[in-house]
């Protein structure tokens, strides 16, 4: 019978696979009915896929019944286990013979692939996060790029008006919903009957659940929140307010924040979202609660939300970027800021925008963080394999005894690659015991929770790392060292050639190279951090302690901070909506006489209570502060910074009046500038208010009797404040908070250049010993000729020096533009000066002395004659 | 004593070599059992099956003609033996005495729930 596809055949290799561990009785009937299930699939599937299936089909014969015996009676079995056994003894006895060269080994390849495994674990944890929603790669979030001068700052604020105007207005958005995220950083008080608890909060529009994947589990999933009286509360948050299996939906509770407090009707309760989201919140408003509650937020004045789409399928987000650019401008005349659309899943790992483009954000140190993994690894393995190669040949003898014995060259090489690949797996093993032991740290350094599960992708990276690794490293023994001629090595006369030297030094340099990066690192960020903790921020941030008081009514806060301030230990106390150590809202809807038609400067905005820029000891460069029965709340009377001054080119502005957002108010002082945001930021433009309605109290402290004073405090908080928690920070905490992502990656960078440096001198020692070692007859008859103890160690010594100085030279000017590059994303960054890098050089060197001054005295002081003895 | 307990997959296989007769082998059998089930099987999960009835007693099997699809093998025809059918008619029985005593089954009336669903 003739088929067209004869010429297709089953694969030969699966076919052979399968005769091997196939029962011979089976052989017939089984290849028949593969071959008809191959060609039944060739009839309607490609040839690759009928490929694919056999080789399914092959494994699927794996199982007990089909498989023949591969009893001990088989003599290629036998021998093969009794030369395994062989090879593990022979690899014990030589581990339990070099026993520190066997223990350098095993520390440093373990911490390396824990290290990795770490930070494989962190990268995919960052990975994950906010990439849970299913409609993710069509959800964007609007940004809004802010010129001012002659810098483009990129913000997540927009107007409230702006998600639906473009759901309207553009065929390209299927749904859009608007969320005011800064309020989310406030906490509030949710209170139900007496249970009272702090909560975070978020303002939704209707389409909220229909474009991100949070659950809604129970309510109207098409409008969820029908009106301004109505809240959402998640999960976790009902089991806490409420007995178990009662009824939430229905119920009414009361919350407390600024002016958002109220009664609200229970119309919905959501999942608590994932520890994956970047969103976190545990009860939902209306937007339109904002609105109402803030009539600032209607217009197209007001940036206070944050703006999500859901983009059609398939739409160009280029070309629809490039139509949204400059949408702003037919709503407001004269708008110089522009508009984009960022995935939203992409925002997390790719946040930050330079000039309207982006450009890095967490990605930089996901990318970072994966490089020095990878960097560590290098290292560790480099060592492992200079370490057996060096030792290998210390093995030659072992060698040419077992050739002149008859050993075949396979025996030989599967030897040591058993050998090297049983020390792999051992430092595997300690690898993940180590990861155990140190993720809980590691989780405390990151801010993370991070949980140690064998996924597939793990396991595999793991095995085939540690499989390279125990290959690359057997690799020189057993293929180079096995083919020699057994009579030369049984009489030593080896000599090493050039290209094996150089390998070696080539992988020491590049070991150390690396390491005097990381040390830069660890170096730069520090000093970048001490320096933003030192620098005179323009207010007093040591002993300012702060909570929260959520309040709308005046005369009994007034009457709080009356009773705070008559505790001795209390210098100062004030209210305060805004601090220095978070987000701020903002205007350009600012006028004055002689603004420049077209210029729209943008305005941060502090709004404070009285007496806050004497408790934060804000200098005042002219005018004067607010005071009490002399200011009310409002815009009326507003203080400026220096540098809103500056920008507006206003001469003499105390009296001045100013047009902030349709209201006249007058200046009454210009504050000295000081730093009210990150140091990534230049001081921007700003004026303060007096706020009508307060969030948190602000209280300076006397240094002395701190813990008489809190109790002091406590007591009035609880007379005023009854049930709320008494939860405070102190200001100080708050400033290092901000930098809490440096400092951790300050840790994480110090720990791991450490692993770094450790594992590269654990090398460089094994070297050095080995070398000794080798040497040792030279360093005998140098003595014995009248050489000095130092002679020979600057001999043994300078050829390391030179290496390390090689590697200096390549490491120190990469980590110089790295550090650079780092640096320059601070407004108030550190100098980068000869002297840290010399420092680093000459800490490198130092410790590589050190690593190898013990062996090369030891070499130096030996009694010549041990060593001329022997033989 | 060896087992001669019937598992699901087991009596699926067993009927089909019923049905299937004189085409009873390996390739065949899991041909049918995708068709009728629309789950895939693997040869392999379907002959370890034929082989372990056959250790309980309920298959014997014979080695049949050779095709050319085949390369010129010969192929392994099952069929099934009298213990076999007996233990096939116990299951059905055991089965059908189940369904009897469920009154929502016996009176019809869970077909009438699912359409209002």
């Amino acid at each position: 019978m003739k088929r067209k596809d004869k010429h297709i055949t089953p694969p030969r290799l699966a076919e052979r696979f399968l005769l091997w561990f196939l029962k011979k009785d089976l052989a017939e009937e089984v290849l028949g009915d593969l071959d008809e299930k191959f060609y039944s699939q060739l009839k309607n599937k490609s040839p690759g896929k009928a490929k694919r299936n056999y080789w399914f089909q092959v494994f699927n014969y794996l199982r007990p019944f089909a498989l023949r015996a591969f009893s001990t009676t088989n003599k290629n079995w036998s021998n093969f286990l009794t030369m395994l056994k062989h090879n593990l003894l022979i690899s014990y006895r030589s581990f339990m013979r070099f026993k520190s060269t066997f223990f350098i080994n095993l520390t440093g390849l373990a911490s390396g692939l824990a290290c990795t495994l770490l930070i494989y674990l962190w990268v995919m944890d960052e990975m994950k996060i906010d990439r849970f929603h299913e409609k993710g790669d069509r959800i964007y979030q609007v940004l809004q790029h802010n010129r001012w001068g002659s810098s483009v700052q990129t913000m997540t604020n927009t107007p409230r008006l702006l998600a639906s105007s473009l759901k309207e207005e553009f065929p390209e958005v299927e749904s859009s919903v608007s969320l005011n995220d800064d309020w989310a950083d406030t906490p509030g008080v949710v209170s139900f009957g007496e249970t009272k608890f702090k909560a975070k909060d978020n303002q939704i529009d209707p389409d909220f659940f229909k474009i991100f994947s949070f659950q809604l589990l129970q309510g109207n999933p098409n409008n969820p929140i029908p009106d301004t009286k109505s809240v959402l509360i998640s999960d976790q948050l009902a089991a806490r307010l409420f007995e178990e299996g009662a009824d939430v939906v229905g119920q009414t509770i009361h919350w407390d924040q600024y002016d958002m407090s109220g009664n609200y009707l229970i119309t919905g309760v959501f999942e608590a979202p994932p520890t994956h989201s970047s969103k976190q919140f545990e009860l939902l408003f209306s937007e339109e609660l904002l609105v109402e509650r803030n009539s600032d937020y209607a217009g197209w004045e007001s940036n206070n939300d944050r703006t999500f789409l859901l983009l059609k399928e398939g739409t160009d987000i280029a070309a629809f970027n490039s139509k949204i650019e400059n949408y702003l401008k037919t709503k407001n005349d004269g708008e110089k800021n522009t508009l984009s659309v960022q995935n939203f899943g992409d925002r997390y790992l790719y946040g930050t925008f330079v000039n309207a483009q982006q450009a890095g954000g967490r990605i930089v140190y996901v990318r970072l963080f994966s490089l020095v993994a990878l960097f560590i690894l290098i290292i560790a393995c480099i060592n492992f394999m200079n370490l057996t190669t060096a030792k290998a040949s210390n093995r030659m003898k072992e060698i040419g005894v077992k050739k002149a014995i008859g050993a075949g060259r396979k025996t030989l090489a599967s030897q040591y690659l058993s050998e090297s690949l049983l020390l792999s797996f051992t430092g595997l093993l300690v690898a993940l015991v180590i990861t155990n032991l140190f993720l809980a740290q590691f989780n405390e350094i990151t801010g993370k929770q991070l949980v140690f599960t064998l996924d597939p992708t793990l396991v595999i990276g793991a095995l085939v790392i540690t499989i390279i690794t125990g290959l690359l490293s057997g690799s020189y023994p057993a293929l180079y060292l096995s083919g020699l001629h057994p009579i030369a090595m049984l009489k030593g006369k080896l000599k090493q050639t050039f290209g094996d030297t150089w390998l070696r030094k080539g992988l020491v340099i590049f070991q150390f190279a690396i390491s005097a990066v990381l040390i830069t690192a660890v170096m730069v960020v520090s000093q970048q951090i001490d320096y933003i903790q030192s620098k005179n921020l323009g207010y007093n941030k040591d002993n300012l302690l702060r909570f929260d008081y959520v309040t709308t009514e005046d005369p009994g806060f007034r009457a709080f901070i009356q009773e705070l301030k008559a505790i001795p230990g209390i210098v100062n106390a004030a209210g305060a909506v805004d601090d220095a150590t978070g987000e701020h809202g903002g205007t350009s809807n600012v006028s004055w006489s002689g603004k420049e038609a077209g210029s729209r400067t943008y305005f941060e905005i502090l709004n404070v209570g009285y007496d806050f820029l004497e408790t934060m000891n804000i200098e005042m460069a002219a005018g004067r502060s607010y005071e009490t029965g002399r200011d009310i709340g409002g815009r009326s009377k507003i203080i400026f910074n220096e540098a809103a001054i500056k920008a507006m080119g206003l001469k003499d502005p105390i009296g001045k009046t100013v047009q902030i957002q349709g209201e006249q108010s007058e200046v009454i002082g210009v504050v000295k500038d000081f730093h009210f945001q990150s140091m990534y930021k230049n001081i921007a433009p700003l004026y303060i208010q007096l706020g009508k309605e307060l969030e948190y109290t602000l209280i300076r402290l006397r240094p002395e009797n701190i813990s008489e004073t809190m109790a002091a405090i406590e007591e009035v908080y609880d007379a005023h404040l009854d049930g709320v928690p008494f939860d405070f920070t102190f200001i100080d905490a708050d400033y290092d908070n901000m930098y809490r992502q440096e400092q951790s990656i300050s840790a994480l960078a110090r720990y791991f250049a450490g692993i770094a440096i450790v594992i590269s001198c654990l090398g460089l020692l094994g070297l050095t010993a080995f070398t000794a070692e080798k040497r040792s007859k030279e360093v005998g008859i140098r003595k014995v000729l009248g050489s000095g103890s130092w002679r020979i160690v600057y001999l043994l010594s300078s050829d390391f020096t030179r290496m390390i100085l090689v590697a200096l030279m390549i490491g120190l000017p990469i980590s110089y533009f790295v550090a650079k590059e780092w640096i320059q994303n601070f407004a108030y960054g550190i100098d980068l000066g000869i002297s840290q890098f010399l420092f680093v050089a000459i800490l490198t060197i130092g410790i590589a002395w050190l690593a190898v001054g013990l062996q090369t005295m030891k070499a130096a002081n030996a009694n010549p004659v041990d060593a001329l003895r022997s033989e | 004593m060896k087992e001669t307990r019937l598992g699901d997959f087991e009596e699926v296989i067993l009927l089909l070599v019923g049905i299937l007769d004189q085409e009873a082998y390996a390739f065949k059998i899991a041909e049918e059992f995708e068709s009728q089930t629309q789950r895939s099987v693997s040869i392999g999960a379907v002959h370890s099956t034929l082989n372990r009835l056959g250790e309980k007693g309920f298959l014997t099997s014979e080695m049949g003609e050779s095709t050319a699809e085949r390369g010129g093998r010969r192929k392994r025809i099952y069929s099934i033996t009298a213990s076999g059918q007996r233990v096939l008619q116990e299951s059905r029985d055991f089965k059908v005495s189940l369904w009897n005593q469920f009154p929502a089954f016996a009176s019809g009336n869970l077909k009438i729930e699912w359409l209002n669903l």
